[in-house]
């Protein structure tokens, strides 16, 4: 596939929602106060806070950054990793919902779902950076040199 | 022999038991009722704090605002006339409530204000210091029930709190302002109103008048505990006239018109209202400030507007004092009322920082991001954001020169009014000069509680060494003893400093400072006893004198290690620049990482060969 207009599309398209990603997982780092408020959590204490800001910093980040090296080297199979992640999290949402009297969170497995679709989307369609170029051939002048100094 | 012992029979032996108990019992009885009356004998104090209430801002120093409540106290008390305080608010209320100078309480400056290069030192924290120790931990360790409702600004964190300084009961506003219909921030400083009662956060009822909700809960606070006997202290710090100035309608109506003529003519109706009224000196001259503009070059609308602005300002005023009427009226009707002493001041002098054309597209943008507007018709209520000009701040200083954050005259005189049967005042008037410093001394001789005292060589107060106190008390001069309280000796001088702009005080004299850009920068001299307008320089006419004042103001930098403001320090700037760094610092550094990630990765896009 050529790197054409629809490609840059959408990998920009993508890279919205890795940016997200990174902005949360560093919000998670540096503002855990407000970074919590958009997940209806309250900011725990000691080992709590811990593993709060520790484990959603590492999900968001890796997240984000997976996408971003995806776009940027061409290596589809980075987008894999996100597509997991945000699969696995709007899966284990509902089944909060269902085993553990957890509220239906829509509002958060509505994007988790379509980032899920952009990402295996774009790993299926994005096209791979162009394969550096073959080495010349060697002269016979060269390769007559070579079996001398054998 | 035991036949002659007289022994007591037990039907007599009853008798004298029964007899004995009951005068020990009655003596007990006596002896808790006398002390009782003794202890019911301290007097209540109701400590009254106006928020940049300007110098002739009330009727009792010359105002055409209706202040009843104000003017009953003053006629039953006395007047200052001579009064300072700080030329802003929070280090005027670390003095006020310890006695001790500001700088040694850790409050140079409003914590909002200090420049990154002096907050860790620990004379500009903006925090009421652990060295030092309140007039409400004195009083309460000396028996007093304490309440505090009302503008605190000393600290938001449990252990600043007033509820950790003395206060028993408490509902403390921690920042700098709020607004005074709900409970929102007026800054975009502040992501919130920090409100705390007893030191939790507090969320304030949805029928919310800032001085109508302080009066309701202090009485609330009164009434919980009368039935001990106990004296109380009660400490209102309210929010009038702060910004944003806002006032119920039915205030703003009786001033509708009242302000038509303009800040210069209300300038010269107030000098000569004090005049009449022996606030100021027959000859006080004024001079104009150069923040000043020219009511007659302002459109028939801009006048209207400014009229109305000023109108809110008087109404807040008014619904102050009426609100102080009910709790005089409420001590009257318990009984309370004969043994309680008022204290009424202002934090500082009128404040200037609103706009000069608050109808600007900018500002009216600006205010909508904070939920705000400043229509003409709902000026004043709520949602609206309301504040005087610096033109009419002058008005309001009235005859002073300058305005709060300057060590003009009009920044820092400001009125002072104690009043009470338990005082016994003997004159209606003082002239002396006397400081801000001075009241926690007075209350503590009023009340006969002891502040710390030296103990192994040092200053001692619950086990840990503390500040002293600078002031003196006001009562040798309310009972008519002296004059004045401090004289023109070295030890009388009175230092003051708020970021670059200085003044000492040493007897009659003035030696000021004021920074720019209102100020020039130079070092004057005023007799502010004759000249409360600081319109004659002496600087260059009494140079021993300035030498002198100069001196001893170099002391007084040296004793509270004073220090100097970074280059290019503006205050209004510097709130800005901390209120950026502390409400938005996290978002901005996020972005920064963010854009630092996200060029790194587009470097690596350009780099592959795409097809």
């Amino acid at each position: 596939m050529k790197n054409t207009l629809g490609s840059k599309i959408l990998r920009a398209i993508v890279c919205i929602p890795a940016i997200i990603f990174i902005v949360t997982g560093l919000q998670f780092i540096l503002d855990p106060a407000a970074a919590v408020k958009q997940f209806g959590m309250p900011l725990l204490d000691g080992v709590g806070r811990s593993s709060q800001i520790g484990d959603m910093a590492g999900f968001f980040l890796t997240c984000g950054l997976c996408v971003l090296i995806a776009v940027s080297t061409g290596k589809r199979v980075w987008f894999y990793p996100a597509a997991m992640l945000t699969s696995i999290t709007a899966m284990g949402r509902i089944l909060a919902w269902l085993l553990h009297d957890a509220a239906l969170a829509i509002n958060l497995i509505a994007p988790e779902i379509i980032f899920t679709a952009l990402f295996l989307f774009a790993a299926s369609r994005l096209p791979a950076p162009a394969a550096p170029a073959a080495p010349a051939a060697p002269s016979k002048a060269a390769n007559q040199a070579t079996s001398d100094a054998e | 022999m035991f036949t002659n012992t007289i022994r007591p029979r037990p039907k007599a032996l009853l008798r004298h038991t029964v007899a004995a108990a009951l005068i020990a019992g009655l003596s007990t009885q006596v002896w808790a009722s006398v002390a009782a009356e003794q202890t019911s004998k301290r007097p209540n104090i109701v400590l009254i704090l106006a928020d940049d209430l300007g110098f002739t801002d009330s009727a009792p120093y010359g105002s055409e605002i209706s202040t009843p409540a104000l003017s009953e106290l003053a006629d039953n008390g006395i007047k200052f006339t001579n009064y300072h305080t700080a030329a802003n608010c929070a280090p005027t209320r670390a003095m006020l409530l310890t006695g001790v100078d500001n700088h040694r309480a850790g409050v140079s400056n409003i914590p909002e204000m200090v420049p990154p290069e002096l907050q860790s030192h620990p004379h500009y924290q903006g925090t009421l210091g652990n060295n030092i120790v309140t007039v409400a931990t004195l009083l309460q360790d000396a028996g007093y029930h304490t309440y505090m409702v009302g503008k605190w600004h000393l600290g938001a964190t449990p252990d600043l709190l007033p509820s950790s300084r003395g206060f028993e009961r408490t509902i403390a506003m921690a920042d700098s302002g709020a607004d005074n219909w709900e409970q929102k921030p007026y800054l975009a400083i502040y992501e919130q109103a920090n409100w705390f009662a007893d030191g939790e956060r507090y969320t304030l009822p949805d029928d919310f008048y800032s001085s109508r909700f302080i009066v309701d809960k202090t009485i609330e606070f009164i009434d919980s505990n009368a039935a001990d006997n106990a004296p109380f202290f009660a400490y209102l710090p309210f929010q009038a006239v702060h910004m944003p100035v806002q006032a119920p309608q039915e205030f703003i109506d009786r001033y509708m018109g009242v302000y038509d003529t303009g800040w210069t003519a209300l300038r010269e109706q107030r000098l000569k209202r004090a005049v009449a009224l022996g606030i100021v000196p027959q000859s006080t001259a004024t001079k104009m400030m150069n923040t000043t503009k020219d009511w007659e070059q302002l459109s028939a609308n801009q006048k209207r507007y400014e009229a109305k602005r000023m109108a809110v300002y008087a109404a807040m005023v008014e619904a102050m004092d009426f609100h102080i009427a009910r709790l005089v009226t409420h001590l009257k009707q318990t009984g309370q009322y004969d043994n309680t002493i008022f204290i009424f001041a202002s934090d500082n002098g009128s404040e200037a920082t609103g706009p000069a054309n608050a109808q600007a597209a900018a500002l009216r943008f600006a205010l909508r991001q904070q939920g705000y507007s400043n229509d003409y018709d709902t000026l004043g209520l709520k949602g609206s954001f309301n504040s005087l000009s610096p033109s009419f701040a002058s008005a309001s200083a009235s005859p002073l020169a300058y305005y709060k954050f300057h060590t003009g005259e009009g920044g820092m005189r400001v009125p002072l009014i104690i009043a009470g049967q338990p005082i016994a005042a003997k004159r209606q008037i003082s002239h002396a000069f006397s400081f801000v410093t001075d009241i926690t001394p007075t209350i503590l001789e009023l009340t006969g509680v002891t502040p710390p005292q030296v103990k192994h060589g040092k200053l001692r107060y619950g086990g840990r060494e503390v500040e002293a106190m600078i002031g003196r008390s006001l009562l040798p001069l309310i009972r008519g003893d002296v004059e004045r309280h401090y004289g023109d000796a070295d030890e009388d001088a009175v230092g003051y400093e708020l970021a670059g702009h200085a003044a000492l005080f040493l007897g009659d004299y003035k030696l000021v400072l004021n920074k720019p850009p209102v100020g020039d920068n130079q070092w004057h001299l005023y007799n502010i006893a004759a000249d409360p307008g600081e319109t004659t320089d002496l600087s260059g006419l009494d140079a021993p004198r300035l030498q002198r004042m100069l001196n001893l103001y170099q002391q007084y930098e040296k004793r509270n290690d004073i220090q100097a403001m970074p280059a290019g320090f503006v205050g209004a700037r510097q709130v800005a620049i901390n209120g950026l760094r502390d409400r938005f610092g996290a978002q901005i550094i996020i972005g920064i990482i963010t854009l630092i990630i996200l060029t790194s990765f587009y470097a690596i896009y350009r780099q592959n060969n795409y097809e």
